[in-house]
């Protein structure tokens, strides 16, 4: 008795050369006894794992999530010092008072309220972070939590609301179709970074009050401005999704067997697309990384107290010169997650349509 | 795949080296080789990050604005354009003589004849007696106003009504023919000389507008017409002032106003890391309000500090003031705990190397009568004191307001930490880009605690504490008793300080300032800060003086 041998069948073809070897009894030849056809979730799986560096992207990408989680209260039990602690020792450095370098153990007579049990010096692995002496690493650590909070959440909002408005109004046609798709234009045109510089200077303080008690102030803020001006994009790709699929036989065939229109779009429409969500999210989530530090760059974003990838990237020019480092860490972080989640996105959208990179 | 990731590293490598070349070529390759010596001539260049906050002469109350004012207005009386001790010295300006009454009520000033303003048009007692009633107009809403309505001060006739009301006349603002000016006082007072030779004083067309100026040109003519040595020919709000000299500047006989550049551009908005290269590259000769605290120090390495780069010890007083008409500052223990919680060292470590000296006291060592504050510690916050302090004050809700530049806003969160190792920790704070004094200075308004600095307007301690700090100078708007300290016993203190003469008021003066501090706590001193500038190569250093009133002095101000 031979052992069963798996073979790796993709595509339909090889699921009919399957049956046939199978009626044939093995006289076509290629093929061994047991072959399994793939499901589709299968075979996008199969092709991603090809795909080496989306997989290293990927796995990036969710050791920074567990980074983000867990790593900021590891790392400050381990330094023995919060993030928001003040070391003037650490911030004011040498005769021109500024932040200590990379590897520096700084004294803990320099902290303005000095942590329990600090005694000698303290370690800070990547430097202070500005004059007041915060160090560097950990604020990254919680930075990313930060970060990562606005992109995620900022790509949530999005996708739900482009979603649920693009499948209506690529479903529904009609009217619907012509009031979401100016709303779309209108959204489309206008200028979002003038009314969130405008929003920042009137209604911004009030708003960034708004925590829930877990987001730090701005948080808040940044992820419903993202979501109200950010929606358009995927309710354009969503629509236009729609408008192909409800001509598509399945769904004429849930129509004739008596399905409403709630539930050709739950159960037939928004199945298929899911492979363009996956792939979009993946993508703006990098592009609002960029954004939140961009926007805290120009002190627009989250509150300067707190950190974040752009807040430690703005104080950075203040030392171009003497301290360069300052810049190079927190660009070094939004480089590498931002290039992650792009090639997550590209490596995905090849996997669920290869014929997309062709 | 692989070659969208060969790509990426690809435009990685582009960008780094783009940003290394930047690095090393900024500074030096844009230098001009100037010539060594000092040259008459050229347009001397500035910035300002958080730009002005008044164009109006008298309206401008601002360091950067009184520095160009003091070069384009023609006061009464000026002072010397000199260092030192000598800079503090009155002399007579468009007034070539002034006589005061027997009972010290009157002053009679005497102009000099042919002076003219930057549009031609003669200056003569009536354009005075224009500015003094704009100082007064409540429409105009100028801070020099309770300077001259000040019941135990300075206290022009009819003024108090007419800034009440702005309609009327004031009876003690005359004049007796076109040369001859007469200011009445409702008491005597030897401190009028030194407020008409304050910039807001200037004389003004007579047709300028009984309200507020904010752009230039103005008000029909294609300038902002001025008597001084130089005039203000353009300002475009948030974006630039020019500045050009007046050709129809004569000194008749006064000490005349120095003059060596043509004129002065300031470019408004600049970035103060901006600025630091600009001036590096010598696009830019000067930052008007300074650069970012972390600048200093490798500059003072570079270039020490007595060529183009400088520190002069100033009266600029930094301090917390606080609210004591409301919310939990109303309470003395609450703002005592401030004066033993804050770390004084630090927050004036956090300006920056040279930065200046802690002390808790209001006045500072320029100024006469200065005595140096016991009551609180200055190296070192008592943080045990101060909780003690704060104990059952801790739990209401604190409006931090503060400048939201980058030493503002370093500043404000250390403070804010110093605040909650106190035990304060309800504390919502409120950013400014500009206008936080002026903001703070409307009565009636939200704050709790602020940082703010005051720079002597003349050398008295009068200008301290009895203008910080006398509840009986408290208006609505432009207020500078920002704490709204309003102590009846502490006013008649400050009243009796006031009415003293030579070596006795100076001393009751430097004892009111402990005093003060030390029973009521008002606010907290912080530092006596130092003025940290750096110019171009293309500034002649030996051309860079400081006055003791104004800080840098323009008019001597030279281009190689």
């Amino acid at each position: 008795m031979s052992t069963p041998q798996k073979t790796e069948v993709v595509g339909g073809q090889a699921g009919l050369a399957a049956i046939a070897a199978a009626e044939t009894q093995g006289q076509l030849g290629e093929l061994e006894p047991e072959v399994r056809a793939r499901g589709y979730w299968e075979q996008v799986w199969i092709r991603f794992r090809r795909d080496k560096v989306a997989i290293v992207s990927g796995v990036f990408i969710i050791l920074l999530l567990l980074t983000a989680a867990f790593g900021g209260p590891i790392a400050r039990h381990i330094l023995g010092h919060g993030p928001d602690d003040i070391n003037l020792a650490a911030g004011s450095h040498g005769v021109t008072a500024i932040p200590v370098g990379p590897w520096s153990h700084v004294p803990c007579s320099g902290f303005a309220i000095p942590p329990a049990g600090c005694h000698g010096t303290q370690l800070y692995p990547l430097g202070a972070s500005d004059q007041l002496g915060r160090d560097e690493f950990l604020r990254l650590l919680y930075g990313a939590r930060v970060s990562l909070e606005v992109a995620i959440l900022s790509t949530i909002g999005v996708m739900i609301i482009g979603v649920i408005l693009g499948t209506i109004a690529g479903f529904y046609r009609g009217w619907a179709d012509t009031a979401i798709s100016r709303v779309i234009e209108l959204t489309m045109v206008f200028p979002a970074l003038l009314f969130i510089i405008a929003l920042s200077a009137t209604v911004g303080p009030r708003v960034n009050h708004i925590t829930f008690g877990i987001f730090v102030p701005g948080t808040v803020t940044l992820v419903l401005v993202f979501a109200i001006f950010g929606w358009y994009y995927p309710a354009r790709i969503m629509r236009a999704q729609v408008l192909s699929l409800r001509e598509k036989e399945f769904v004429e065939a849930a129509r004739m067997v008596g399905a409403g229109d709630a539930r050709i779009m739950r159960s037939h429409i928004i199945p298929h697309l899911v492979a363009p969500i996956i792939v979009y999210s993946t993508l703006t989530v990098a592009t609002y990384i960029l954004l939140e530090a961009g926007l805290s760059f120009l002190g627009l974003g989250i509150d300067p107290s707190n950190p974040s990838w752009g807040n430690l990237l703005s104080t950075g020019p203040q030392y171009y010169l003497t301290q360069p480092w300052l810049m190079v860490w927190p660009g070094l972080v939004i480089l590498a997650t931002t290039l992650a989640f792009n090639l997550l996105g590209d490596g995905l959208r090849d996997a669920f349509d290869p014929r997309s990179s062709q | 795949m692989y070659k969208r990731l060969m790509l990426s590293l690809a435009m990685l490598a582009v960008g780094a080296a783009m940003l290394a070349t930047a690095g090393i070529a900024s500074p030096g390759s844009a230098h001009k080789q100037s010539s060594p010596q000092a040259k008459k001539g050229g347009i001397f260049k500035a910035t300002l990050f958080a730009g002005i906050e008044n164009i109006d002469p008298q309206r401008s109350y601002y360091v950067p604005e009184w520095q160009y004012e003091w070069l384009t207005g023609r006061m009464l009386l000026n002072y010397r354009h000199a260092t030192g001790g000598r800079g503090y010295q009155l002399v007579n300006d468009a007034a070539k003589s002034y006589t005061v009454s027997r009972d010290g009520k009157t002053y009679t000033f005497h102009l000099r004849h042919g002076m003219r303003l930057s549009n031609g048009k003669p200056i003569t007692a009536a354009n005075f007696k224009h500015t003094f009633l704009r100082v007064l107009n409540p429409n105009v809403g100028s801070p020099l106003a309770s300077f001259l309505t000040d019941p135990a001060s300075v206290n022009i006739v009819g003024a108090l009504a007419y800034n009440t009301s702005g309609k009327g006349s004031v009876a003690g603002i005359k004049t007796k023919g076109p040369y001859t000016f007469i200011i009445k006082l409702v008491k005597a007072n030897a401190l009028l000389p030194t407020l008409v030779a304050l910039p807001p004083t200037q004389a003004e067309p007579t047709n300028l507008p009984m309200s507020k100026i904010t752009a230039v040109p103005c008000c029909g003519y294609n300038q902002l017409p001025s008597g001084g040595r130089y005039f203000i020919k353009s300002y475009v709000p948030d974006r630039s002032i020019q500045i050009r000299k007046n050709p129809f500047y004569k000194p008749l006989g006064a000490p005349a106003t120095p003059g060596v550049v043509s004129g002065f551009d300031y470019n408004i908005g600049v970035q103060q890391d901006q600025a630091l290269l600009l001036t590096k590259s010598g696009a830019i000769d000067w930052a008007a309000d300074g650069l970012a605290p972390t600048a200093y120090g490798p500059l003072f390495q570079q270039y020490g500090t007595k060529g183009r780069a400088r520190v002069f010890q100033t009266s600029v007083s930094d301090y917390v003031t606080m609210n004591n008409a409301k919310g939990t500052f109303s309470n003395t223990n609450a703002r005592k705990a401030v004066s033993f919680g804050i770390n004084r060292k630090a927050l004036v470590n956090i300006r920056g190397p040279k930065a200046g000296y802690p002390q808790c006291s209001l006045l500072t060592p320029a100024i006469p009568g200065y005595k140096k504050c016991t009551a609180y510690p200055v190296n070192k916050p008592n943080l045990a004191k101060a909780q003690q302090l704060a104990a059952g004050h801790t739990g209401g809700h604190i409006n931090y307001w503060y400048t939201a530049s980058t030493t503002g806003t370093l500043i404000q969160q250390l403070a804010q930490s110093e605040l909650n190792a106190i035990g304060f920790h309800n504390i919502d704070k409120t950013p400014y880009q500009s206008g936080l004094f002026t903001a703070l200075g409307k009565k009636g308004n939200a704050y709790d605690f602020a940082i703010v600095g005051w720079a002597a307007d003349f050398p008295d301690p009068y200008d301290y504490i009895n203008k910080l700090l006398s509840g009986e100078t408290i208006q609505d708007v432009q207020n500078n008793n920002t704490a709204y300290f309003n102590n009846t016993k502490a006013n008649a203190l400050m009243n009796q300080a006031a009415a003293k003469r030579g070596a006795a008021r100076l001393k009751a003066y430097g004892n009111l300032d402990s005093q003060i501090m030390k029973t009521w706590a008002p606010i907290a001193g912080i530092d006596n800060r130092n003025d940290r500038e750096f110019f171009s190569a293309r500034v002649a250093t030996k051309s860079i003086i400081q006055s003791p009133i104004y800080e840098i002095d323009l008019g001597k101000i030279a281009l190689k």
